[in-house]
């Protein structure tokens, strides 16, 4: 009697317990969608990059075009063009073209993806300057197996070299929500039929309001973050250096240009006041000298100090026009913002408010650079 | 009812042991969303929160374990039914079996809802709750000793998870716990009471203090394990706050698993998977170590066969783990569990302290 | 079922009437009784002995040659001449019989009130040789055979102690065995010692047929699928596990000694371990363990992450494994159970087969067919190195058994698998951890020293340390005396260049 209760059982088990069956094979796997708005029926446009693997076909990469209306419509009606489910599970980056950053915002896009548990959360949001489906019909991406997994590796590369911020699907919505920090996202173009990281966006909330240069995004990122390894090239004026240049030839050139890299730095950000919002910033650097554009006698302790008071002068006025321009795009990508807000007790800021206030902000930023090694020429 | 207890030597267990069972007791479904619920409240300041809730476990526990060393050789029945006499203690014990029974019923519930949400939308709540029920039955049958073997354990098979949270540590900032004690002591004392639910379970003690063997260790072990508790509590919590952005933590239903969805290992691109299915392992032993106190309680008080009572709680819990499958509901359970847990868990012992001072006073008179 | 006689007094009678008396009455009429009858001046003596069981050596050098040689034919004369010790002397038929069949010659003295038995049986055993089940490549060779006076002679050899204990008892009805309790009185724990010996004495059973099936009869739980005594031809490890503190149970006919109480940890040991040096040692027992897990979890992984959750496959294979699964017909579940039915064939075909048959039979199985299973597209051929390597890894358990039991209930968590993913495999090992944990092995837990946990025997279990640190017995076998010697005193701590 036992046992046939226990085979019943069993047996009611297994058939009410059957799971949703995701089959590899069976799947349009994602790796990369890029959205767009259609400029006159005002539709969303999403370009699909997936991998489905059929047995004869050696390129498993697909590129399909939809349109719709909601996120789920655009997947459904990409289902139609496809013999595969489409998932998500496997994506690894998001893009917007210009006309959703640019105009009308796609937070609403990015929290129906989050939604949906499968999602991982250290996909790439990025932005592009041309129509994304423009950016996905990119031919040449190198040796990996489509414009997905291209696209990841250039933004995680350029992550790792701390060429840029990253900007994950986390960590864009950790600054989205935050009070008094703006996001960043990499600007996306394609160059050539190769897609390069062209700059950097400054964003308000989920509106692209202006970018940055790699190198103006040097200074954000030092801002923001430590750096353990960076690389920076200064161009500086030559007349502090006359007294110390050993020259072989003649050049014209009335700049010397220097590259630091190794850099590691540390940043410390103070409120001053409150009203109006003024702020310190003190910065150390480490770093070593790998390139000079002229010759210098880096052993001599003068000319090194030479060096470096010139690197700090240079660093401090480049940052200084960063923060101006950020400024001029109220968009405060260095969370001047939220040190305001944790030194004001019992007030809450808005977004609102802070925006009002960014622009008129003042910033006094001090530079300590400590050069430690100059390659093995002297 | 018998008031002293005589466990046989072989069933007994080492006061060791408690150190481990208590806090996987505690350890399960609540540690995964309690950074929400107590950001909820006490916002930046939380950790304070759960600093609060800590020290109040420290003395509550102490409190049991005073109560139950002038007791001797019993549990919370016998407790009850010598302070207040057979009839109304049988009726309060059976209140005390239903507690643990709607904990029971809402930690089942609420690890059905991380499978589906995470896992398998589609698999029936039913379903995983024969599985999981199944597996309480199997060990349960084993007695004490396998109930308290499974929570070892499933602890060692399970607490190397908490290193993996170093991958969120590096992405943490601490401009979010800024600025400190911000919060009114209001907000950061009824945030210390929304951790009730996930530091519940430490009661077990109640009914498993005739079993252990070297009594005189109970307070040091007990105790052991409330701070291992806190301290993983406490780990979690400020994790998650220095993670997330005040308003993104609010939006995250369950932030534990949320922060082991960056986790990328060599062959698993993705640990939250991985992380929800072997949370069952967490879940596990606090649903055997219930259904064998839920069973073992209700032997006592009705003299029943505790094979009879373990399937007839089973067989109920399945079937409203069938047929309570909306969030909403898991929801309301959960936070009714909390509340109770705050009368029974934190409230009873100071309301039966002064009973055993009685006793021991009048015990040092005779 | 011992035939019953009339007890009164046989003898004496005619010397012929014995022998037919004793083939009609006792042997049904066996063609095999054969007798030589020796006459001397006054009188006969007929010898009685069935021809394939005596030592033909023995019955013409020392029993008919000194039959032949002695004067008088008396019993007492007899008995003198016979340089055999065990001579007896029989009054009923029923002895003799049972005599004869044991090896004994049977002599009559016509007119004497009782006949002789004279033991002289052949012994055909193999002479011990190396093991080939549990073969070691370092340290003793040597393995049990199927003689129990063999293996009684390895065991004392190797532990020539009066510690020593021995206790024998006569298991089976029809077939009556001789099975042997070993242990060491000093050190093994007398309740291990009742409870054994009480469940020997209560075994009833027909026959006992051999070693592994008497743990069998007498293990505390026969449905679960993990041995819970273990089963060694090697003298090596009985004697070890000995000194351990467990006992030893030795069948006759049974190439192999039983160990007991045992836990699911020694059965990843081998005395290896302690041949080689600790950290060698350590190194290899950890390699065994993670062997273990790997067997059981890598197809059920592979399948789990192929039918449901392709979003833990890392990037840089979901391309290979995608590709090589577009071209099979079956689903991931189906296909892994395939290829781990074929993984079995080949290895039971291979212990089947003589030993130069089974080789290339293996490699035939293994190489042609797997390489063509690829080919045609039946299984992807990452599959084929992940079960291979789970193959590979479930025969590093150095007991058979446990290898065994490995390799079997990986296939219900591979269906688990296929039917719900991860949450199948981890219900599955919660399973089994369960199961484990409500295991026991002679009373004792099977699951020690993890539950009931005993950090102090880390140096028995899960790794090994130099002898200096480890000089305790393990504790979770609870032996009389725990220090298996005192600790070495201490070196004087002496500076650089000193």
């Amino acid at each position: 009697m036992k046992y046939h209760l226990l085979v019943i059982c069993i047996l009611l088990v297994m058939l009410v317990g059957c799971a949703e069956e995701n089959i590899i094979e069976d799947l349009g796997i994602v790796t990369v969608y890029g959205f767009d708005k259609d400029e006159d029926t005002g539709h969303l446009l999403a370009t699909t990059v997936l991998y489905q693997f059929d047995p004869d076909i050696t390129n498993a990469s697909q590129i399909i075009n939809s349109e719709g209306d909601t996120l789920q419509g655009v997947k459904r009606n990409a289902n139609k063009e496809s013999g595969h489910k489409i998932t998500n599970g496997q994506l690894r980056v998001i893009l917007f073209g210009p006309s959703l950053s640019k105009e009308d915002g796609f937070i609403e896009h990015l929290d129906t993806l989050g939604r949906d548990a499968k999602l991982s959360d250290i996909v790439y949001i990025a932005v592009s300057d041309q129509p994304s489906d423009q950016v996905l019909a990119s031919t040449n991406y190198e040796e990996a197996p489509n414009i997905g997994a291209y696209l990841h590796q250039l933004i995680e590369t350029a992550v790792r070299n701390e060429e840029i911020t990253s900007s994950t699907y986390h960590e864009y919505l950790r600054d989205y929500f935050q009070v008094g920090r703006d996001p960043v996202l990499p600007l996306l173009s394609v160059d050539s039929e190769k897609v390069t990281i062209k700059n950097i966006a400054a964003l308000q909330d989920d509106k692209v309001v202006g970018d940055f240069t790699i190198e103006e995004g040097f200074y954000i990122r030092l801002m923001v973050d430590q750096f353990d390894s960076g690389l920076i090239e200064l161009k500086l004026p030559i007349e502090p250096f006359e007294d110390h240049l050993e020259e072989y030839a003649e050049i014209e050139d009335p700049h010397i240009y220097a590259v630091i890299d190794k850099i590691n730095s540390n940043t410390d950000i103070t409120m001053e006041s409150k009203n109006p919002p003024s702020f310190e910033v003190k910065i150390d650097i480490d770093g070593r000298v790998i390139e000079l554009s002229r010759q210098l006698n880096l052993d001599d302790p003068e000319t090194l100090d030479v060096l470096e008071t010139q690197v700090t002068k240079q660093m401090e006025k480049e940052l200084e026009e960063v923060i101006n321009k950020a400024q001029e795009m109220n968009a405060d990508v260095f969370g001047f913002g939220v040190k305001y807000n944790n030194n004001t007790r019992g007030e809450d800021l808005t977004k609102e408010q802070w925006r009002e206030m960014f622009t008129d902000i003042e910033v006094e930023t001090t530079i300590k650079i400590n050069i430690e090694r100059h390659g093995t020429v002297q | 009812m018998q008031s002293q207890l005589q466990i046989p030597i072989d069933k007994k267990i080492k006061a060791v042991y408690l150190f481990v069972v208590l806090h996987a007791l505690q350890m399960g479904v609540g540690v995964v969303g309690l950074p929400r619920v107590v950001y909820e409240e006490a916002k930046q300041d939380s950790w304070v929160s759960v600093l609060i809730a800590g020290i109040a476990l420290h003395i509550v526990i102490a409190c049991i374990v005073f109560i139950l060393n002038s007791y001797k050789n019993t549990d919370i029945h016998g407790i009850l039914a010598q302070i207040f006499g057979q009839k109304i203690s049988k009726v309060l014990s059976m209140v005390f079996i239903f507690y643990f029974y709607l904990m029971f019923i809402s930690i089942l519930l609420n690890y059905i809802e991380f499978v589906q949400v995470f896992i398998f939308p589609k698999l029936s709540t039913g379903f995983i709750a024969s599985l999981l029920i199944f597996l309480v039955i199997y060990a349960v049958y084993g007695g004490v000793r396998a109930a308290v073997g499974s929570s070892i354990v499933f602890f060692f098979t399970t607490i190397w998870m908490v290193l993996l949270l170093i991958e969120p540590i590096f992405l943490m900032r601490a401009e979010y716990f800024l600025p400190v004690l911000d919060n009114s002591p209001q907000d950061i004392f009824s945030g210390a009471l929304k951790t009730s639910y996930s530091i519940l379970g430490f009661e077990l003690i109640w009914v498993l203090y005739p079993f252990i063997q070297d009594k005189k260790n109970v307070a040091k072990y007990s105790h052991f394990a409330m701070l291992f508790t806190i301290i993983l509590v406490m780990y979690v919590t400020v994790v998650a706050i220095g993670y997330f952005s005040p308003k993104h933590l609010e939006m995250k239903v369950w932030p534990l698993f949320t922060m082991f969805k960056i986790i990328t290992l060599p062959i698993f691109e993705r640990f939250d998977v991985i992380s929800v299915a072997l949370w069952l392992m967490v879940v596990i032993p606090n649903l055997i170590l219930l259904g064998w106190m839920i069973s073992y309680s209700c032997k006592r008080v009705t003299g029943l066969k505790q094979k009879h009572c373990l399937h007839v709680f089973m067989l109920i819990a399945l079937i409203v783990a069938t047929f309570v499958d909306k969030r909403e509901y898991v929801n309301i359970l959960t936070d009714y569990v909390g509340q109770a847990g705050i009368f029974f868990g934190l409230t009873l012992p100071f309301l039966l302290l002064p009973f055993a001072i009685y006793k021991r006073v009048k015990g040092n008179k005779s | 079922m011992k035939r019953r006689f009339k007890k009164s007094n046989y003898f004496p009678c005619k010397m012929d009437q014995l022998k037919t008396d004793l083939k009609e009455q006792y042997f049904k009429g066996s063609p095999d009784l054969s007798s030589k009858i020796i006459e001397q001046q006054n009188n006969g003596c007929i010898i009685i002995f069935l021809d394939y069981l005596v030592d033909k050596q023995h019955l013409f050098d020392k029993v008919i040659k000194e039959l032949q040689d002695t004067s008088e034919l008396s019993n007492e004369s007899i008995k003198e001449a016979i340089p055999i010790s065990g001579v007896k002397e029989e009054k009923e038929l029923e002895n003799i019989g049972d005599e004869l069949l044991d090896g004994g010659v049977c002599a009559y003295i016509e007119g004497e009130q009782q006949a002789l038995t004279i033991p002289i049986p052949r012994v055909e055993a193999r002479q011990p040789e190396r093991a080939e089940t549990e073969s070691l490549v370092f340290g003793p060779q040597i393995s049990f055979t199927e003689s129990i006076d063999i293996n009684l002679n390895i065991v004392h050899k190797r532990m020539n102690t009066d510690k020593l204990k021995v206790e024998k008892f006569v298991i089976g009805d029809t077939v009556p065995s001789e099975v042997r309790l070993v242990y060491l009185e000093d050190i093994a724990n007398e309740d291990n010692v009742k409870e054994m010996r009480s469940r020997l004495e209560q075994l009833k059973v027909d026959d006992v047929l051999e070693s592994s099936t008497i743990t069998q009869y007498i293990e505390d739980n026969s449905y679960s699928i993990f041995p819970q005594f273990l089963v060694t031809e090697l003298p090596d490890r009985f004697c070890y596990s000995l000194k351990e503190g467990r006992l030893g149970v030795l069948v006759d006919k049974s190439p192999s000694g039983v160990i007991a109480p045992t836990n699911f940890l020694s059965y990843f040991q081998s005395t290896e371990d302690l041949y080689t040096r600790w950290n060698m040692g350590a190194f290899i027992r950890v390699m065994r363990f993670v062997a273990m897990f790997a067997s059981i979890t890598l197809t059920p992984v592979y399948v789990a992450a192929l039918t449901f959750h392709y979003e833990i496959i890392p990037e840089a294979m979901l391309v290979s494994l995608g590709h090589s699964r577009s071209r099979v017909p079956f689903p991931p579940l189906l296909e892994a159970l395939i290829l781990e039915i074929f993984i079995e064939l080949i290895r039971e075909a291979g212990a089947r087969l003589p030993t130069k048959v089974g080789q290339t039979m293996g490699i035939v199985g293994g190489i042609v067919i797997g390489q063509a299973i690829v080919e045609a597209g039946f299984t992807s051929n990452i599959l084929i190195i992940i079960v291979a390597i789970s193959a590979l890894a479930s025969f590093t358990a150095p007991s058979y058994l446990m290898g065994s039991a490995i390799r079997i209930i990986r296939f219900p968590i591979i269906v688990l698998a296929g039917l719900w993913g991860f949450l199948g495999i981890v219900f599955s090992m919660a399973f089994i951890i369960i199961h484990l944990i409500k295991q026991k092995s002679l009373n004792r837990p099977y699951l020690a020293p993890i539950y009931p946990t005993q950090p102090k025997d880390i140096d028995n279990s899960v790794i090994r340390l130099p002898f200096l640190f480890s000089n305790k017995r393990s504790y979770s076998n609870k032996p009389k005396e725990i220090k298996r010697f005192p600790k070495p005193p201490k070196k004087k701590k002496s500076d650089i260049d000193e």
